[in-house]
């Protein structure tokens, strides 16, 4: 029960019905792709422990539901989250047109400085594709996204994106750019120990090169 | 003249006939359908339809006016009349709807449902103008307005079967792509003629029209393993498999039908009926019920038809609709006040502790089976989750009761606007009503600004809780290790004698009488005046056993009624309400049937108030307390079912006023004397 772990991240899954946010979580947690999955009623939890680049990080993950009956009460589930990942289905154009949306929504309601992760899901699908891997990718790139295809089907890139996301904060607690303090960062101290550490450690809030 | 009269009686008898048989439909009587001759007449009573005639113009301009007649000339075409009754069906449809289209000024379109509510209408065969009233007064009346009404039915179909729901769900069928037909035909559309007037005769005699939604209901489930078989099927004959459903009803079915939604009707919560009534079947606008309703969760129940379903006694409440409350605040906001039956379910267990959260909830289910089996007033089949009432704040509640929802639980619903909306229902007898309620802790008081002095003293020297409810919220309050163990103790060892204690009436002590809920603490901060009043109960614990016959044939006992002790957490004890030139006492019965224990004995002037529930006059309350200058300080109370209430109120306010008059005569007297 007593788990060890330097941080906390508060993470969120978000994106229109139909695009797999569960089974990217499902994958990701118990590297399983679930075929007969149902909708998302609300919102659904799972926690997952990762080590990066010597840091061990708990992922706290919100699996919202893409439909919009329940988009009142997804909502609310927005505030304080660290890092999200935005899902769009690359054999359903409708999914990608609404990124705009779903990205507004996220940007307003978590922290402005929250990492938003674009992830074109079901990349097995090749011969239904709809948008182009070139298309997203500029798409991210307005819009200062990290961009991956993943596929939950097969597994490809799913940790992938999940990791890149965390690296990209811790990143950014490293060089001060977020401050872990703050209320609403979504970002925790696993224990006194790593509080410690970081705060001995300069800060430098110009300056990227630790990235 | 003589006979405009006559027919006047006549309608106004069967008006009254009709009103009594509204009561006893589910009662199997076969009475409720209506012979063919009176079916006008009954209607137009059940409807409210007053003869009065109306001028149709008879201009054909509607710009939709082609597709119009062209859908009035395909439908008649189908119906078996002759070629000469098929003329006047159609000119009266034609001219019916267009008339209607101008007055609501709502373009027509095919398939909106109104000339299928005609044809049962036309059938009647009644002037023009009467048919018109009729088919006016079932779309004002009856026919939803929106999409809400959709989004209702798919709540109640989560209510009562989550797995269906989910299924449909998940294949992206909501309910307007397959019902929308049937609400807006009032199933004429899907139905046979026979069927559908069956059906009507039960319907508007029933007036509700809300029990379109139960039909369907029952419409659906009653076909659940035929639509989950559908699974491989693609979306569109899914679809249409169900909204052919109706077509399959017999004339024979109606009556089993009907009986079977008042059946699912009278085991839903009912409190959304008054809360979107108004926006569903009249026209007005009202953004915030729509918004609540098309973006709920799980169906919403309100906080009056809670409380009253958690304080009324089992007997009154028949068989269908009893809740089990789940508190899902966090724990300190549920040790500073909480209903005296909920559960307490910590949310943030679900996050910290999966594991934890997990036994919580078996305990929760073996808590609640137990209650079911005590026939306790806390138990109930049908969960209401209850949150902070915050949107932001209810976060992990509505987690909760989504994982509830998956793991497709029966009976679920959320109390509108949580504890925030309980405690404004409540306003200043919170403390009273509430358990362990704490105003400087409360999160809705202390928003208040409200720390109200009176209130605060009398929740202070509240002994504990003793339930094992209290026990888990303080347990969970603090976080160590060992505490947590406990807990687990608490929750995987459901059979112990802690649970029990709070389910079985049979368990209580005398004592517990005086420690259990604030109001009934009171014992233990007497007030000078309060000892004066009944001595005998000042150093005895255990109450006063005594004969019932010898009291009964005691000469001071002006009456006694039967009656039902309610107390605050739930339980019930028969009782004997015995009034005499003085006092009111209680007597319980014992399990020996001579002896009964004194658990009331008050004088009479000291009943401050009496009041009595709007909706159950049999239930009194007596308030007990002391003038202290201007203010009534109200120190206890009882509350009590009794039959012949009415009786028994009025004999003791006539004694409490003979009392007085007694009272201020002596101290006249008194005054007078020394002088």
């Amino acid at each position: 029960m007593t788990e060890k772990y330097d941080f906390l991240f508060k993470f969120l899954v978000i994106g229109s019905a139909g695009s797999g946010k569960s089974c990217l979580l499902h994958q990701f947690i118990e590297k399983k792709f679930k075929g007969d999955s149902s909708h998302t009623i609300g919102v659904e939890f799972g926690s997952k422990i990762a080590t990066i680049g010597g840091k061990s990080v708990k992922l706290q993950i919100w699996d919202t539901a893409g439909q919009e009956r329940f988009r009142s009460v997804t909502r609310s589930y927005y505030r304080g989250a660290a890092g999200a990942l935005l899902v769009y289905d690359i054999a359903n154009r409708e999914s990608y047109n609404s990124l705009s949306e779903w990205l507004a929504d996220a940007r307003s309601l978590a922290s402005p400085n929250i990492v938003i992760l674009l992830a074109g899901n079901k990349k097995d699908l090749e011969a239904e594709r709809q948008v182009t891997f070139l298309e997203a990718s500029q798409f991210a790139q307005e819009n200062e996204l990290m961009y991956l295809e993943t596929s939950a089907k097969s597994g490809e890139n799913v940790e992938e994106a999940f990791l890149k996301c965390c690296k990209t904060i811790l990143g950014k607690i490293q060089n001060g750019e977020l401050d872990p303090d703050r209320i609403g960062s979504g970002i925790q101290f696993g224990d006194s120990k790593t509080r410690l550490l970081n705060q001995e450690k300069p800060k430098k809030p110009d300056c990227f090169c630790n990235m | 003249m003589a006979e405009e009269v006559n027919d006047k009686s006549w309608i106004a008898e069967l008006e009254s006939a009709l009103k009594e048989e509204a009561g006893s439909l589910d009662g199997g009587d076969t009475d409720a359908f209506i012979s063919e001759e009176l079916r006008t007449e009954i209607w137009k009573s059940c409807l409210g339809v007053q003869t009065k005639s109306t001028y149709f113009d008879e201009i054909f301009d509607l710009p939709e006016q082609r597709t119009l007649r062209l859908d009035c000339q395909q439908v008649v075409d189908k119906l078996g009349n002759d070629e000469e009754d098929k003329l006047s069906v159609l000119s009266d449809l034609e001219s019916l709807l267009t008339y209607h289209r101008k007055s609501v000024n709502v373009p027509y379109c095919s398939g909106n449902g109104w000339i299928d509510l005609l044809l049962p209408l036309i059938a009647l065969k009644t002037p023009k103008s009467e048919t018109y009233l009729l088919f006016e007064a079932i779309v004002t009346k009856f026919i939803p307005r929106g999409s809400s009404f959709y989004h209702l039915f798919r709540l109640l179909l989560l209510y009562h079967d989550p797995a269906l729901c989910s299924f449909l769900d998940t294949k992206r069928i909501t309910p307007e792509q397959y019902s929308a037909t049937w609400f807006q035909s009032l199933f004429a559309a899907s139905c046979t003629l026979p069927v559908t007037t069956k059906m009507w005769d039960l319907y508007f005699q029933q007036g509700d029209p809300f029990f379109m939604l139960f039909l369907g209901l029952v419409m659906v489930i009653n076909s659940r393993d035929d639509i989950l078989r559908l699974t491989d099927m693609p979306k569109e004959s899914i679809v249409n498999a169900l909204s052919a459903l109706p077509s399959s009803l017999q004339e024979s079915d109606v009556q089993d039908f009907c009986s079977l939604a008042q059946f699912y009707s009278g085991r839903t919560p009912g409190s959304f009926r008054q809360d979107l009534e108004r926006c569903l079947f009249d026209d007005e606008d009202c953004p915030e019920s729509t918004q609540s309703i098309t973006q709920a969760l799980c169906l919403p129940v309100n906080v009056s038809e809670l409380v009253d379903n958690i304080f009324m006694p089992h007997e009154l409440s028949g068989d269908g609709l009893r809740f089990f409350l789940v508190d899902c605040r966090p724990a300190d906001q549920y040790n500073a006040g909480h209903m005296p039956t909920a559960f307490h379910l910590d949310c943030n267990l679900m996050l910290q502790a999966g594991d934890v959260y997990k036994m919580a909830v078996q305990g929760l289910l073996s808590a609640q089976k137990q209650a079911l089996d005590a026939n306790s007033t806390a138990g109930g089949e049908h969960l209401v989750f209850m949150g902070c009432g915050d949107l932001e704040q209810d976060q992990y509640t509505h987690m909760v009761v989504a994982s509830f929802l998956r793991d497709s639980s029966h009976y679920v619903s959320i109390l509108n606007g949580g504890y925030q909306s309980l405690h404004q229902y409540f306003g200043d007898t919170v403390g009273a009503a509430l358990t362990d309620h704490n105003s400087e802790a409360c999160l809705v008081c202390l928003s208040n600004g409200l720390a109200d002095h009176s209130v605060n003293e009398i929740n202070n020297v509240q002994s504990p809780s003793k339930d094992i409810f209290g026990k888990i919220g303080a347990v969970v309050k603090s976080k160590s290790v060992e505490v947590k163990e406990k807990l687990l103790e608490y929750i995987v060892n459901p059979g112990a004698s802690d649970v029990e204690r709070h389910v079985k009436p049979s368990d209580k002590k005398g004592k517990r009488y005086r420690n259990t809920a604030p109001v009934f603490s009171i014992d233990d901060e007497q007030d000078p005046q309060d000892v004066s009043w009944n001595p005998e109960e000042e150093d005895d614990s255990q109450f006063e056993i005594v004969s019932f016959s010898s009291w009964r044939s005691r000469n001071d006992i002006i009456a006694s009624y039967e009656c039902k002790e309610l107390k605050i957490n739930g339980d019930t004890y028969e009782s004997e309400l015995m009034i005499s030139e003085t006092h009111v006492y209680v007597l319980r019965h014992t399990n020996s049937r001579d002896k009964a224990k004194i658990v009331v004995r008050k004088p009479l002037l000291a009943i401050a108030r009496i009041t009595c529930k709007k909706k159950y006059p049999q239930i009194i309350t007596f308030k007990y307390g002391s003038a202290n200058g201007d203010n009534l300080v109200i120190n206890d109370m009882d509350r009590f079912y009794i039959p012949k209430a009415t009786e028994a109120t009025k004999l003791i306010s006539r004694q409490i006023v003979k009392g007085f008059q007694k009272k201020s005569d002596e101290e006249n007297e008194n005054e007078e004397s020394p002088m």
